[in-house]
């Protein structure tokens, strides 16, 4: 689940910026996802532990607790060299991910509106 | 948040993941740092290894290129260069995670998602720290000037100019060449300081030196040598160049009367010459002695005057000069 009060909190209440954060997120994990899957695919654990934890970092950012916890297993499943373990990993977190991105659309479409409101008044 | 002169404090952060620079940029830039950014380890590295680097960094620990413990461990080897505060801020958040981080010379470390409260106070131990670097910096160059320096006038002082003397000496050794020393005693000084005044001698010494240093290159060096006497080292330099030298600081110092407090005071000065050429080198102490020579002939001709030694007086014995006893010549 998103956790979206948090994320805001961490932003200071800068709904401006929490938009752009999520714009920024929606452009680059799915670059990191895919960077994992050929990591797994080419067993290369150095590679796949660094982007499991850049996902790791990005998602906390909004809040993305699950895709966060997610990314963290695939690290471990890195550092183990577990292949079979990643690939069930990498179904898991594609899932969160989905997730995750359908939230923000619609949370943020709240916290826009919220802020159109907030400019709006007097 | 500034420095002691009110400038911003300028900060690198180095994150490979977009979200997180940016949340990182905005912060820091609302915080009043001025930010430059690296988006993997290499070119953090680079930053870092600026001359002019900033003096806080906040980087991720799994970058691209450089990890960022490597970064440190690597900006931790560099030696003789202003301290650069390191906060490592890192998903990693396991304990050992945390110990190899300070073990590699970060000074904080920090997980993320971090708390932008606790990051702002965990910077401000950082320039806390750097200022601290900053003032002792500061108060050892000052503990150097001194200890070379003559306080009164603030060129060198008399350990320090004969020091150059001795390795300008030892240049010669190795390279060849020659180089010459001007020995430059003001007249009467001693009617000044008991007719005026010891302030108004002071400043009468503090204005000759202004003019004798005005008056040569940028890598000859005018030492402070007695009382009322500068010592001058003339690198490259043969005896028509020197002597030449010479009579460019008496016609400084002779120019114009001395402005003190005490009213104008005429100065003139006596000078004696002496070289060292590939030829006829010369150790310091023989050297200085020529030049002393040299100096009590331009006083007994009259003075306000240069001299130059030539080799064959070093043959006549060191003659007293007329004012006080030549304890001069020993280094």
């Amino acid at each position: 689940m998103l956790n979206l009060a948090k994320a805001l909190d961490r932003v200071e209440g800068d709904r401006e910026l929490l938009c752009q954060l999520a714009n920024l997120f929606e452009e680059e994990s799915p670059k990191l996802l895919e960077g994992m899957r050929l990591a797994i695919r080419n067993r290369d654990p150095m590679l796949l532990a660094r982007l499991a934890h850049t996902l790791k970092g990005s998602a906390a950012n909004l809040g993305g607790e699950a895709v966060a916890a997610a990314s963290d297993d695939m690290s471990a499943c890195a550092s183990r060299k577990d292949w079979p373990g990643a690939k069930e990993q990498y179904a898991i977190l594609e899932a969160e991910m989905i997730s995750l991105s359908a939230e923000l659309d619609s949370q943020l479409r709240k916290v826009r509106t919220e802020a159109q409101q907030a400019d709006a008044r007097p | 948040m500034h420095g002691p002169e009110s400038q911003k404090r300028r900060a690198l952060i180095a994150e490979d993941d977009r979200v997180s620079r940016r949340v990182l940029e905005v912060f820091l830039a609302k915080w009043g740092y001025d930010v430059e950014v690296a988006e993997n380890g290499l070119d953090a590295l680079k930053w870092l290894e600026k001359e002019d680097a900033p003096r806080l960094a906040v980087l991720d620990w799994m970058m691209p290129g450089m990890e960022g413990v490597q970064v440190c461990r690597k900006i931790r080897a560099q030696q003789d260069r202003p301290y650069i505060y390191i906060l490592l801020l890192t998903a990693r958040s396991q304990k050992d995670d945390l110990l190899a981080g300070l073990d590699s010379g970060a000074d904080d470390y920090l997980t993320k998602p971090f708390d932008s409260h606790e990051l702002r106070a965990r910077l401000h131990v950082g320039e806390r720290i750097l200022n601290l670097q900053d003032q002792l910096i500061a108060a050892r160059d000052e503990l150097r000037f001194r200890a070379t320096h003559d306080s009164l006038t603030e060129v060198a002082n008399r350990g320090a100019i004969l020091d150059t003397l001795r390795r300008e000496r030892a240049r010669q050794v190795r390279e060849g060449g020659s180089f010459g020393i001007v020995l430059a005693d003001l007249d009467h000084f001693k009617d000044v300081n008991d007719t005026k005044g010891h302030l108004c001698g002071d400043s009468v010494l503090r204005e000759a030196a202004e003019r004798i240093s005005s008056s040569v290159r940028a890598y000859d060096t005018v030492g402070r040598y007695g009382g009322e006497e500068f010592l001058i080292v003339v690198p490259s330099s043969d005896g028509q160049g020197t002597l030449g030298l010479a009579e460019r600081i008496r016609s400084a110092i002779e120019a114009i009367p001395v402005p003190t407090k005490f009213g104008d005071v005429k100065i003139t000065a006596s000078l004696g010459v002496a070289v060292s050429t590939e030829d006829h080198a010369l150790e310091p102490q023989a050297l200085l002695q020529l030049a002393d020579q040299a100096l009590y002939r331009a006083k007994r001709r009259g003075r306000n005057r240069s001299e130059l030694g030539q080799p064959s007086d070093l043959a006549k014995p060191a003659i007293a000069r007329l004012e006080k006893p030549s304890t001069k010549c020993r280094i």
